[in-house]
């Protein structure tokens, strides 16, 4: 009796933990909602500046940083079924493989800020502030949603990090996976938030 | 020996197929950018949105979760539609004034 106690215990801690991380999410979604909506408008308003704005985007860089972070988001799912099969090895792996992408999806990122920033296109900077009122608002958005983005991807991989050193000490395992799925997750919605950050700034004004 | 899949554990042919289909929907919605397609812009949030749905489905497991969660995803969702069109009515409001 008292172990069939623990056991709906222990679900029932699985199920909180998960519905947290949902409820968590939600606020994330209304969070970056606001910031799509903030874009769209301004998008509206001042089409052609935007247009102008998005022609310093490079399409070549964003579709290979979606693919990188599509891919992460493949080895993050497969980390957590290894796990739920008790390939402990394999499911490190891929963990530190998503770690890896996550990294080189940040150093494509900060690329992209350089190049802009070397050209003088960096909020506050004289050459932006000579340029039409919605080309501003664009590079001003552009550095706002891809920043919290990235941030957003650091704590991920640092989320990770933690899941990986979890799992090397046997508190991730077969039969308690929740920690690292919760962190997939938190790291296949980041993955959702760049889904929609790609047209914004890379198809739409093409 | 073969290996069973337990009970919750997305099959990895599952996960790569998922994958492939989101990488062919990526290549899918950057031809449509470059041909200047018309209502290209409905079509690349149309791919984008379906990205999201098997993202959503797949790799976060939503397809196994219970009813109470989904229900919340979709108040989420409805919350954020409701906004965005509040909003947009009070631009066009503003503009036509």
């Amino acid at each position: 009796m008292a172990e069939m106690e623990t056991a709906a215990e222990f679900r029932q801690n699985r199920m909180a933990a998960k519905y947290g991380m949902w409820f968590f999410l939600y606020t994330e979604l209304l969070f970056f909602g606001a910031m799509f909506l903030l874009y769209s408008v301004y998008r509206y308003r001042f089409p052609l500046d935007f247009h102008a704005g998005a022609k310093e985007e490079n399409l070549y860089t964003g579709s290979i940083n979606t693919l990188v972070l599509l891919t992460s988001s493949m080895t993050l799912a497969m980390a957590v079924s290894a796990i739920k099969r008790g390939q402990q090895k394999v499911s490190e792996r891929l963990q530190m493989l998503t770690m890896a992408l996550g990294v080189v999806f940040l150093a494509i990122k900060y690329y992209e800020w350089h190049w802009k920033i070397a050209k003088g296109l960096y909020p506050n900077s004289p050459v932006l502030l000579k340029l039409p009122k919605g080309e501003i608002l664009y590079f001003g958005l552009y550095y706002a949603l891809t920043g919290l983005h990235a941030l957003h991807l650091i704590v991920g991989i640092v989320v990770v990090g933690f899941m990986l050193r979890y799992t090397r000490k046997g508190v991730i395992n077969r039969e308690n996976t929740a920690r690292l799925e919760n962190a997939g997750l938190y790291w296949h919605f980041v993955d959702i938030v760049w889904i929609y950050l790609f047209p914004l700034f890379y198809l739409v004004t093409k | 020996m073969k290996l069973e899949v337990p009970e919750g554990a997305t099959g990895y042919g599952i996960l790569f197929f998922i994958w492939i289909a989101l990488a062919a929907l990526l290549a899918a919605t950057i031809a449509i950018a470059l041909m200047n397609v018309r209502m290209a812009v409905a079509l690349n949030f149309l791919i984008a949105t379906s990205m999201a749905l098997l993202n959503l489905f797949y790799f976060m497991d939503l397809r196994h979760e219970d009813r109470f969660l989904k229900t919340i995803i979709f108040l989420a969702l409805f919350a954020l539609t409701s906004i965005i069109i509040l909003t947009y009515s009070d631009v066009f409001y503003r503009m036509a004034g």
